[in-house]
């Protein structure tokens, strides 16, 4: 049974289980592991060896390896069930999991007599930190009190705090669960016979970091914002084909994708205030990969007074906005830019900017009035980097501000499914021949024309009589034979051999939509022009074929 | 009939599983924090006052490797326990300064502004919440519609009552009481507390439910004099 139908699987059992409160009530702490996963280290004989610090665990109970081993039960259980995603590093060293990540950036567990320097009390069993800054957690650590002891079983919960479950419990902490007021769910804030993450717990899980509800978490998803539960990746890019620019990995886009992108998902609390009267410009740079409009900037810039002018402007030689604008629109505070943070916002330019794949370029913001443009939490952004200006003219450096920029390529693949760099397209119907099931156009496909006619797929007139392979078969003549032609058009459309007020009537049916014509009913009909009283056809049925099939039928001409 | 039959006995099955769904609380002890009963917080707390929230300060610990929010209360009414001063500052781990922030899971923090009745478990050491039982030992006052002081639980749902039996009832009753155990809505055993923070009308009144602590806290202790023991739960 696959990961995902295990999860789908659980929140069924989970569902039904906790039916006698159902109502999903989980809660989010503030926090989350922006990319959905933590690695922790866990070494319980290093950071718990035999003596004093050992696990404190009851007559006969565990021992400090199936302690470790629980542990990381634990963290699978998430693994498995949830949409949240644990890592762990063992058998390398104790790292302190009440340090701040400052001083010891990894996330970890021990057994202590105390939590972090304070006193656990008389009714604390187990306490887990977690650090973060804005919306993003750097730091989750358990630390378990050692004065109580301890023991591992499955059932009923006897009175001796189980380890595991509590494990489990604390774990759901980690990845910023808060408690719950579901009962018979693990996040619930007191233990019991309750050993799995439920459905609401799962929820909650779903929630933070499955955003798309395909039941692959942010860790593993190669689309976090697309619902691609296949998680199908044709050119193994990493992008799933439901988010990807370029599916097939040929270097031509699909479509309108986004070109770069960096910290809108890890906004911090703050931002950086540009205002009319002082440095009014910000701008970020970044690297375009394809060429195209660029039509939209996303950015997390709201304005309580005045306007907000986005230009798109061209790199000097050291790498800052060059003053000219390749694409300039103003957006008036409340309609068109939000009046407070709003997170990430959608600004369209009417008449977009033309980028070129190789260059880079910036996008300027001017504040008329107001502004703030929010920073993120993740350090900087490799591509480019972010300016501040007086003038407009003269920048210089500050932090990387988070955007996005969306561009419409100029070439769209004509094969999104199949690499075709050069672009190929023999009929120039706008298929690629790489997935052009007629590649010569001649309304043969290229399987019939190898199989069964044995005509050349790459030529529409294989006998080169001027009839295609496709109009010949349906003609009846032979499409490698350049003596053998199509009998000339006679106006007889249903073909039976009479050409009277029935083919009118079946013509004007055509000519109506009432009919879609068969290939030998638009040879047949197709009579006009007449060139010296003799059919010279011009490849379409039209009003002219009808008006000469009625007048042959009228006798008024004969041929 | 047969069909009849069927469902009386899927119904009968149905009841028995939620029988037991709803036996399963009975059971709970707690993970983070165990599980206490409104004598256990009587008993346990060195100090029980009543008092209103005047400070809250998150900072650094002098080597910079952890944050603490350090709150001060002003005492109006000590139910246990006594205190040198009309002010009391008490650390709970965690905070927020400036951009960085230390949550401890299921923490939280009495604010600015609150009043309440807390239940300190050791007034003079460093805990990593000063609280006994968390939750359990935290309670709001709040003034209901008419203006009158109601009490309820941390997460604002109102106590409604104090079921548990007395700790000196001989009745047999406190043993009954003790075999099943009510389900405790995130508070502390033997409260009867509503399930909706609207119901804020039904609350027991605040001179009620210290009247009727103080009245335990003299059983509680008149057994322990007595000998005997006022927490027999096993």
């Amino acid at each position: 049974m696959s990961k995902h139908a295990r999860r789908l699987l659980a929140l069924l059992v989970c569902s039904g289980w906790s039916g006698v409160g159902s109502v999903q009530a989980y809660q989010l702490s503030g926090s989350y592991w922006q990319d959905g996963q933590v690695n922790v280290y866990v070494d319980l004989a290093a950071s718990n060896p035999p003596g004093a610090n050992q696990p404190n665990v009851v007559a006969g109970g565990p021992t400090t390896a199936a302690l470790q081993t629980a542990y990381l039960d634990a963290m699978t259980v998430w693994n498995t069930y949830s949409t949240f995603y644990y890592t762990a590093t063992t058998n390398s060293g104790y790292t302190n999991p009440c340090a701040s990540p400052a001083t010891d950036p990894d996330s970890s567990v021990v057994f202590s007599s105390s939590s972090c320097g304070s006193a656990f009390g008389a009714t604390t069993l187990a306490v887990q930190q977690t650090w973060f800054s804005g919306s993003s957690t750097s730091k989750t650590g358990t630390v378990f009190n050692n004065t109580r002891q301890w023991d591992l079983y499955s059932g009923n919960w006897n009175g001796t705090a189980e380890f595991k479950r509590v494990a489990v419990h604390e774990l759901g902490h980690g990845l910023g669960l808060d408690h719950t007021s579901v009962s018979s769910a693990i996040m619930w804030p007191t233990a019991g016979n309750t050993e799995l993450p439920q459905a609401d717990d799962l929820a909650g899980a779903a929630a933070r970091y499955d955003n798309d509800a395909d039941g692959v978490g942010l860790a593993l998803d190669n689309c976090p914002g697309e619902s691609n539960s296949s998680q199908a990746d044709l050119d193994a890019d990493g992008a799933g084909d439901a988010c990807d620019a370029d599916i097939d990995g040929d270097g031509v886009y699909n479509g309108a994708g986004v070109d770069a992108r960096f910290g809108l998902d890890s906004l911090a609390n703050s931002y950086y205030n540009f205002s009319s009267s002082s440095n009014p410009y910000r701008a970020m740079t970044f690297p375009v990969t394809f060429s195209g409009a660029l039509t939209t900037v996303t950015l997390p810039i709201f304005c309580p007074s005045g306007a907000l002018v986005l230009s798109v402007q061209a790199l000097n030689g050291s790498g800052r906005p060059d003053g000219t604008a390749l694409a300039s629109q103003q957006f008036a505070s409340g309609t068109g830019v939000p009046t407070s943070g709003q997170g990430g916002v959608a600004f369209v330019f009417d008449n977009p900017a033309s980028v070129t794949a190789g260059s880079g370029v910036a996008i300027v913001a001017r504040s008329l009035g107001s502004c703030g443009w929010f920073v993120s939490t993740v350090s900087s952004y490799a591509g480019g980097n972010g300016f501040f200006s007086q003038n407009g003219v003269s920048w210089g450096t500050t932090v990387d501000f988070p955007f996005s920029a969306t561009i419409t390529p100029s070439v769209i693949d004509n094969c999104p499914s199949v690499s075709n760099p050069a672009q190929p397209d023999l009929d120039t119907d706008s298929l690629g021949d790489a997935c052009d099931s007629d590649i010569d156009g001649d309304g043969l496909t290229n399987d019939d024309e190898v199989n069964v006619y044995q005509t050349d797929p790459l030529d529409a007139d294989s006998d080169n009589d001027t009839y295609s392979d496709g109009d010949e078969v349906a003609a009846g003549s032979d499409p490698n034979d350049d003596g053998s032609l199509p009998a000339p058009a006679s106006g007889d459309i249903n073909g039976d051999a009479v050409v009277d007020v029935a083919d009118v009537l079946l013509g004007n049916q055509i000519l109506l939509g009432i009919v879609m014509p068969t290939n030998e009913q638009v040879l047949r009909g197709d009579v006009a022009p007449l060139v010296a009283g003799v059919p010279a056809p011009d490849g379409v049925f039209d009003a002219g074929d009808l008006l000469i099939i009625e007048q042959k039928v009228n006798r008024q001409i004969s041929f | 009939m047969h069909i009849v039959t069927n469902v009386k006995s899927a119904l009968k099955q149905c009841a028995a599983v939620i029988l037991l769904c709803l036996c399963l609380p009975a059971a709970l002890h707690a993970t983070s924090v165990l599980q206490v009963d409104i004598d256990e917080l009587l008993s346990g707390a060195g100090v029980i006052f009543e008092a209103d929230v005047i400070a809250s300060e998150a900072r650094w610990n002098e080597d910079n490797t952890s944050i603490s929010t350090w709150v001060t209360f002003a005492v109006v009414d000590v139910l246990k326990g006594a205190l040198p001063a009309d002010t009391i500052t008490q650390s709970f781990a965690g905070g927020t300064v400036g951009e960085t922030t230390l949550q401890v899971s299921g923490m939280v923090y009495p604010e600015v502004g609150e009043r309440g009745i807390y239940f300190i478990e050791n007034p003079d050491r460093q805990q990593v919440n000063p609280i006994l039982g968390w939750g359990q030992g935290h309670f709001k006052v709040a003034r209901d519609a008419q203006g009158s002081e109601r009490v309820l639980t941390e997460n604002e749902l109102p106590v409604q009552a104090i079921e548990q039996p007395d700790p000196a009832d001989k009745s047999g009753k406190r043993a009954q009481y003790d075999a099943a155990l009510p389900l405790s809505e995130g508070a502390a055993q033997g409260l009867r507390v509503g399930k909706s923070q609207d119901a804020r009308d039904t609350a027991m009144d605040k001179q009620d439910f210290k009247r009727a602590l103080r009245t335990r806290l003299s059983l509680i202790q008149a057994e322990r004099e007595a000998g005997g023991q006022a927490d027999t739960r096993q």
